[in-house]
């Protein structure tokens, strides 16, 4: 009862604050507003036994990139909040013809990895994580590859943000 | 299997991609203790040597039994053609780039770096038959697709690219994440060869809607890297505003990978949905006849739009953009028929449409060095004067058309045969009818090469001598017009579709 009780409570949340993300006429307040719903989906991995997910959901999209939107917000000139009325509602149209295109099908869903795997995990998953990321034929491979990833993406960041080419500081 | 092998057996296996990873860190590392800045050259020799390394064990690795390794990662004939599709395709564009008369001296270490780390996304992104890896490569060459699209800041219509492109990409990808998990809820796996098993198991139990979405929304994240309509919106920007051996790289290399991948995920994830597949347990199935008419409409609506928007084009690049979106039409066409012959065919034309764009590209590059513009009209009276140059851009306007006895003819037949004999012959009779609206504006570049007058302000005073361009130019264009070559191309597209329906 308490889990389905936390359940509706995190789905409203994330859904409520995701909406008034998507409504408010003021950028700061959506931004706020995206951090419920950063919330809601940190509860919903706990909800799901995914301790770590949680964690690192919180520490990294609340914490970090929720503050870098809040920073962009900041530095850029205010937008004016004209609210596009058309487009929010082409938008709806668009999800709602393919929610009822798709409902009845997908409510017949099976969905194996749920039904396969034990989801309780009673002793926390770090360990596991931290294993299965090293070990040879589980994701050591992508886990590495993930590294060339993020040094691609600072480079051409610090590239591309840097302000004077070095040989003008001289 | 994996298991038997030791760890050095099994790191032998993907050697190529150590060899390019210590590349591309001997790159950054060069270009930080400051060779990037003073001596760019010497840092795209060191790529280019790096790079030439690890074709040569790629092509050392032609040979070898099909294996997994690192649990994910598969070496067999498409992923190592592959791979060397897009080494080689990465070389080009750095000789292209050092061939560059126009561009600013700034960011020349980032450019090779980024270079380097994309042919490694791309090598993980045609290599491997698992959902995670696939999708790290492809952010691995879609970040430095961003980056490098950005490369020169200072110009706006570069940054205004980058800019489309970051955000065009990003929801490409999320899209396809979002379906790739999906699948991965449904079939418990993130292994394409297990997938499979689940996917005809849901489709036989009538519940194909469900197979449906989630393959729509990866063909999203394909779609935008190939550059498929409605998903090519970025590529006329992209490519006129990045410089030209970027808009090079986007078109050939990045495409070729996504072109791979895609022909893997759908040979093996859908191998019991396919049409003509080795193992397709029903006749044809409405989830198979669906996807079918998919890929066909996908493929006729990329071909219209490619080839009408391109024939009112004036400058060179958006041309060729409008033209390469068309191609990739013509490729789909293959994929749709969803049977081997179909895959070959795809696949031996992405090599054909490596050599004839890449020639495309050059030829801009180097009439651009030449007059200093990127328009047709830069192009006027220069055929008598750089007769060598000129009569490869025939070659490739002949080939990029399809007319005999260039490769383009015979990749396009053999593509149009698979339609047909697949089911889609009004396809087919499309793509012979695009092929003659495509003459008008490749004649259009021919034309201005030999038939118009040079006008007053055309060449440049110091305009730059590039024999090495003017050399590549040559070798690809003879590459193209020797069609015997295309033998062993579509052997080597033969072998790996098999090797990746019989996996």
């Amino acid at each position: 009862m308490g889990e389905v009780l936390a359940f509706w409570f995190f789905a409203a949340l994330t859904i409520g604050c995701a909406l008034l993300a998507l409504l408010h006429r003021n950028v700061v307040n959506s931004a706020f507003a995206l951090l419920g719903t950063l919330l809601g989906l940190a509860g919903f991995y706990v909800l799901l036994a995914a301790d770590f997910l949680a964690m690192t959901q919180v520490l990294i999209y609340a914490g970090g990139i929720l503050v870098l939107i809040l920073f962009g917000l900041m530095l850029t000139p205010p937008v004016t909040n004209e609210r596009r009325f058309g487009r929010i509602l082409v938008a709806v149209a668009v999800v709602g013809l393919g929610a009822v295109a798709f409902w009845e099908k997908a409510r017949g869903a099976v969905w194996h990895a749920a039904a396969r795997e034990e989801l309780a995990a009673p002793a926390g998953t770090v360990r596991e994580i931290g294993l299965e990321f090293l070990r040879r034929d589980s994701w050591l491979l992508p886990f590495e590859l993930a590294s060339v990833v993020l040094l691609a993406g600072l480079v051409g960041a610090v590239y591309i943000a840097r302000r004077r080419f070095p040989r003008e500081d001289v | 299997m994996a298991d038997a092998l030791s760890y050095l057996d099994a790191l032998k296996y993907i050697l190529p991609e150590v060899a390019l990873t210590i590349g591309l860190c001997a790159v950054l590392i060069w270009d930080l203790l400051g060779g990037g800045a003073d001596r760019p050259r010497e840092g795209a020799w060191l790529s280019l040597g790096f790079l030439g390394l690890t074709c040569l064990l790629l092509i050392q690795r032609l040979g070898w039994q099909e294996a997994t390794v690192f649990g994910m990662v598969r070496v067999d004939p498409l992923a190592t053609v592959f791979k060397l599709f897009i080494a080689t395709a990465v070389g080009l564009v750095i000789a292209f780039d050092l061939a560059d008369r126009r561009q600013p001296a700034e960011g020349k270490g980032e450019t090779w770096f980024l270079l380097l780390t994309a042919a490694l996304g791309g090598f993980f992104l045609v290599g491997t038959g698992n959902l995670i890896l696939l999708y790290l490569g492809l952010e691995t060459l879609g970040l430095s697709s961003y980056a490098l699209a950005g490369i020169h800041k200072r110009d706006r219509a570069g940054a205004e690219a980058s800019l489309k492109y970051v955000v065009y990409g990003a929801l490409a990808s999320g899209v396809l994440l979002f379906g790739a998990s999906l699948l991965y809820g449904m079939s418990g796996t993130l292994e394409m060869r297990e997938m499979a098993r689940f996917l005809v198991f849901a489709v036989d139990e009538g519940r194909s809607a469900q197979v449906l979405l989630p393959t729509l929304l990866i063909l999203v994240g394909f779609g935008f890297k190939l550059s498929l309509f409605p998903f090519q919106w970025w590529a006329p920007d992209v490519y006129q505003g990045v410089s030209t051996p970027i808009a090079a790289f986007l078109a050939v290399a990045s495409k070729g990978a996504a072109l791979a991948a895609l022909v893997r995920l759908i040979a093996v994830a859908y191998s019991g949905l396919l049409r003509l597949g080795p193992d397709t347990f029903l006749p044809e199935t409405d989830f198979t006849r669906g996807f079918v008419l998919l890929l066909a409409l996908m493929s006729a609506a990329t071909m219209l739009f490619g080839n009408l928007a391109a024939l009112r084009q004036e400058n060179l690049k958006r041309l060729l953009a409008y033209s390469s979106i068309g191609h990739a039409g013509y490729m789909l066409m293959g994929v749709a028929v969803l049977g081997e012959a179909g895959f070959r065919a795809a696949l031996a034309y992405s090599f054909v449409y490596y050599l004839m764009t890449l020639g495309a590209f050059g030829m801009v590059l180097y009439f651009a060095n030449q007059s200093g513009s990127e328009d047709i009209r830069g192009l006027h009276g220069m055929g008598p004067r750089h007769p060598l140059a000129a009569t490869a851009t025939i070659v490739f306007l002949a080939s990029l058309t399809g007319l005999p006895p260039t490769a383009g003819f015979f990749g396009k037949w053999y593509l149009m045969v698979a339609a047909w004999e697949g089911g889609l012959p009004w396809l087919a009779l499309l793509t012979a009818l695009m092929s003659v609206v495509s003459l008008f504006y490749y004649f259009r570049i021919a034309r201005a090469l030999f038939l118009r007058p040079e006008e007053e302000a055309t060449p440049l005073p110091d305009a730059p001598r590039t024999p090495v361009l003017g050399g590549i130019l040559a070798v690809l264009a003879a590459g193209t017009l020797v069609f015997l070559w295309f033998e062993p191309l579509l052997a080597a597209a033969s072998v790996g579709v098999e090797a990746v329906l019989h996996w």
